[in-house]
């Protein structure tokens, strides 16, 4: 038999034997994990009964049956404490949480969020850590923001933040690396928290033409969503920026913000080289509700863009009879894509009327 | 082993070429498998979805899930109200009534009352003209379209134009989303709103299932043996293959039963190409055209957790229709686009998307028919001892067995999405069975639809369903 040969069926019969101790692996595996994950959710249960039953009585006596089963997992209890924090407050939670440690899931989780490999097991350990502040606590999740997951550093940010530690703002920011753009929605929420308290921070990270554009962008959001007029002027610088997609951002926080006196940016928002600038300047005419800008509102319906032309129409509907004016008017008088789409939400506008 | 005469030579250089294809075939499933494998380990979905609500609910974006329906009179109607009552913050339903010859639109007029209205919209993407627009004063969130028939691409069009919601979410008329599915999905535009275009979920298949009013009550199994083939098969297209290009930004198709898109990104490419049976893949492929020309960084993304179910077919007749169907979208997108496909400029799209594509879907199958008809042939002509020929078979039909337990392990490890044991056995059982002349029908369906793209056949094929 040649080499050739015996080289095939040694592969084969290796490819054989894989696929033959796959197939155990996945059976056995079934059996195992069934009995794990049932054991897990009478565990839960237990831990969901126990807990909710000490923060009835508050007794730390009654409650040793809680750390007993606490430290029989600490995996499981922290889910379900991440659970129970949507819906326990106050004396309750805290009562909770110091059972809690006494069991030392904090010390457990600390533990986790260092040397656990899975990264959805630390981004939990992150997440329910916001519930112990304290310096070991500090650390852990300090080191976290630079974890090679950007979940797993959001997380921690988010913890931080949580706790009330908003001195550590501008640590947090500069620590966490956002150039994957990743987990957008947790920064949200860590730059809302900045935004609270430490309004400047973010002002200052949104003017920096050199940071990345989604931390500026989350930034914008974030001024706007504070629902604090002090933050236009600083938007309002934000609509001649270099970059298109800043600009438009500014322009769809100055709409969430509602400030009325801004027909003169806003204008020249609906004449930007940019369609994404003058589609989101458009939209924010109608949101803010600025009659005086409908006639540069009606020029859009000629705009090269769709997106542009069909906002800019929608738009004019918001204005209301200033907006109807001109749509009317475009859409006998003018011809060809403006007149069409003019009239065509002119006739939607009115079929809804009916039918509210 | 072989004599040196010319038919011997030819014969030699035929299998080299047949033995070189398989193993860089399989090499580059093994590849697939171990991206995969290591994607879903680092990352395992979420699994509860009631986390997904507290995360997402308040910052969701609107999506227009996008119906079109050919003659779909016996199932439109539960479709519809299953998709209406997605768990979802903003959903709109645009359900296209593509030109149907049944009673389609008659069903929806009497289920959900509709009245004419008007929609403003720009027909930026290009399709047939519309017969009418239908909103219902029972299901606010509906618009129903009826339009001369023009195809599923063009269908699609045309909901894509009428629709306003910033993401648009193709699916078929006759597949069933899972209740969280939209959630999850969302997920990678909320992550990345900046850079993320199209998201792709998991096909499952849903013969077997429990399904009541358009839902899945319970997951199970067919008895039948053609659909428990096309689980194992759904299972290494989507776990391994759609995760691992995924990984590596070489994703190149998202199914046209389940996807997420970013509409401005859709209608900068034009819309869905006309004209063409392999429409989803096409325009995964002019999405990255498009991004890359105008030097955008942008994400495709692959999701396993979403899962949309369908009813796959449970006859040979129409299953091998769709598979020649499917294969001939493939090489028309291949063939459309094969200048960009094949420029090393892209990376991994040029690699994994179009090269490694080539290998799996037209030249490796194409390989592997020669081998069955060449190692015969040479056996019986004297030129093959029957022992390489033995060895050769082995090693096909090990490695294809060892492929498909592989992607059965993805779905245990995280997703678990077959809930009895017995389930398990049988999948098992299926992935070693399917490879003794399944996979070889398979091959052969592969074989028409590259004729039939040779000889220009354009039509879908009557497809033929039991329905729910």
């Amino acid at each position: 038999m040649s080499d050739l040969l015996i080289g095939i069926y040694l592969t084969a019969s290796a490819l054989a034997a894989l696929a033959l101790v796959l197939a155990f692996y996945v059976v056995i595996r079934r059996i195992f994990v069934d009995r794990a994950i049932a054991r897990r959710q009478r565990l839960r249960q237990k831990l969901l009964g126990l807990m909710l039953e000490s923060t009835a009585t508050e007794s730390t006596e009654s409650a040793e049956p809680l750390v007993a089963a606490i430290r029989q997992d600490p995996g499981v209890a922290a889910s379900v404490l991440q659970e129970l924090s949507e819906n326990l407050r106050g004396a309750d939670f805290q009562f909770l949480l110091d059972r809690c440690r006494e069991a030392e899931l904090d010390t457990f989780l600390i533990k986790a969020l260092k040397a656990e490999r899975r990264a959805h097991r630390r981004q939990l350990a992150a997440e329910t850590l916001q519930f112990f502040p304290g310096t070991a606590v500090r650390t852990a999740l300090f080191s976290a923001l630079q974890d090679e997951d950007a979940e797993v550093s959001v997380a921690a940010g988010d913890s931080l933040t949580a706790q009330g530690d908003i001195a550590a703002a501008r640590a947090i920011l500069d620590r966490l690396d956002h150039s994957q753009g990743g987990a957008s929605l947790r920064l949200r929420t860590i730059y809302a928290r900045c935004a609270e308290q430490h309004r400047d921070e973010i002002l200052r990270l949104v003017a920096d033409g050199e940071a990345s554009p989604v931390m500026r962008e989350v930034g914008i959001h974030a001024l706007a969503q504070q629902g604090d007029l002090a933050a236009v002027p600083a938007l309002l610088a934000l609509v001649d920026d270099p970059s298109p997609e800043i600009r438009a951002t500014a322009y769809a926080a100055l709409a969430r913000l509602g400030y009325p006196d801004l027909s003169g940016a806003i204008g020249r928002g609906l004449e930007d080289p940019n369609w994404q600038v003058r589609a989101s300047a458009a939209e924010a005419v109608g949101l803010i509700g600025l009659p005086d800008l409908a006639e540069a509102l009606g020029r859009l319906l000629a705009d090269t863009e769709w997106y542009v032309r069909l906002t800019a129409a929608l738009a004019l509907v918001e204005l209301r009879e200033n907006g109807h004016e001109v749509l009317e008017r475009i859409s006998t008088s003018a011809s060809g894509s403006p007149a069409r789409i003019a009239a065509l939400v002119i006739e939607e506008n009115r079929g809804m009327a009916v039918h509210a | 082993m072989l004599d040196g005469s010319a038919f011997t030579v030819a014969t030699q250089i035929a299998a080299g070429i047949v033995i070189a294809t398989g193993c860089l075939q399989y090499l580059s499933y093994i590849v697939q498998l171990a991206i995969a494998y290591r994607t879903l380990r680092k990352q395992p979905p979420l699994k509860r979805a009631g986390q997904l609500w507290d995360r997402y609910a308040d910052v969701a974006p609107p999506i227009a899930l996008l119906v079109p329906a050919y003659n779909e009179e016996a199932s439109i109607v539960a479709s519809v109200r299953a998709l209406l009552a997605a768990k979802y913050p903003h959903i709109e339903v645009v359900v296209v009534n593509d030109g149907s010859r049944d009673g389609t639109m008659d069903a929806l007029r009497e289920a959900f009352d509709l009245q004419p209205v008007v929609r403003a919209f720009e027909e930026v993407a290009p399709h047939k003209p519309i017969l009418g627009t239908y909103a219902s004063p029972v299901a606010s969130r509906l618009l129903v379209v009826d339009k001369e028939n023009g195809g599923k691409a063009d269908a699609l069009n045309c909901a894509i134009n009428l629709s306003r919601a910033p993401l648009v979410c193709s699916i078929d008329a006759d597949s069933i989303l899972d209740d969280d599915a939209l959630i999850r999905a969302v997920g990678p535009f909320i992550a990345d709103p900046m850079r993320t275009v199209a998201v792709g979920g998991t096909v499952r298949v849903a013969n077997g299932c429990r399904i009541e009013r358009g839902r899945i009550v319970s997951v199970g199994l067919s008895r039948r043996l053609l659909p428990l083939l096309q689980t194992i098969e759904y299972l290494r297209a989507f776990l391994m293959a759609r995760l691992a290009w995924s990984r590596v930004g070489a994703l190149t198709i998202i199914s046209g039963a389940f996807g997420l898109f970013q509409r401005r990104a859709v209608i900068a490419v034009g819309g869905y190409s006309l004209g063409t049976v392999g429409e989803d893949y096409e325009l995964i492929v002019k999405l990255h055209r498009h991004f890359r020309k105008i030097r955008r960084e942008y994400v495709i993304s692959y999701v396993p957790e979403p899962v949309c179910w369908t009813e796959v077919p449970e006859d040979l007749g129409t299953l091998g229709r769709q598979r020649a169907r499917w294969q001939r979208g493939a090489i028309e997108t291949m063939a459309r686009h094969w200048r960009f496909l094949l420029n090393p400029r892209n990376g991994n799209i040029s690699l994994f998307g179009y090269i490694v594509g080539l290998l799996i879907d037209i030249i490796g199958p194409l390989a592997e028919v020669i081998g069955y008809i060449l190692i015969p042939l040479a056996w019986i002509a004297g030129v093959l001892s029957f022992e390489y020929a033995l060895a050769f078979l082995a090693l096909t039909f090990f490695a294809g067995i060892f492929i498909s337990i592989g992607s059965l392990i993805l779905d245990e490890l995280e997703l678990r999405r077959f809930p009895r044991k017995s389930d398990l056995l049988l999948l098992l059982f299926i992935a070693v069975i399917e490879n003794f002349g399944y996979r070889q029908l398979s091959n052969y369906w592969r074989m028409v639809g590259i004729w039939q793209f040779v000889r220009g056949r354009k039509d879908w094929g009557v497809m033929r369903r039991r329905g729910y």
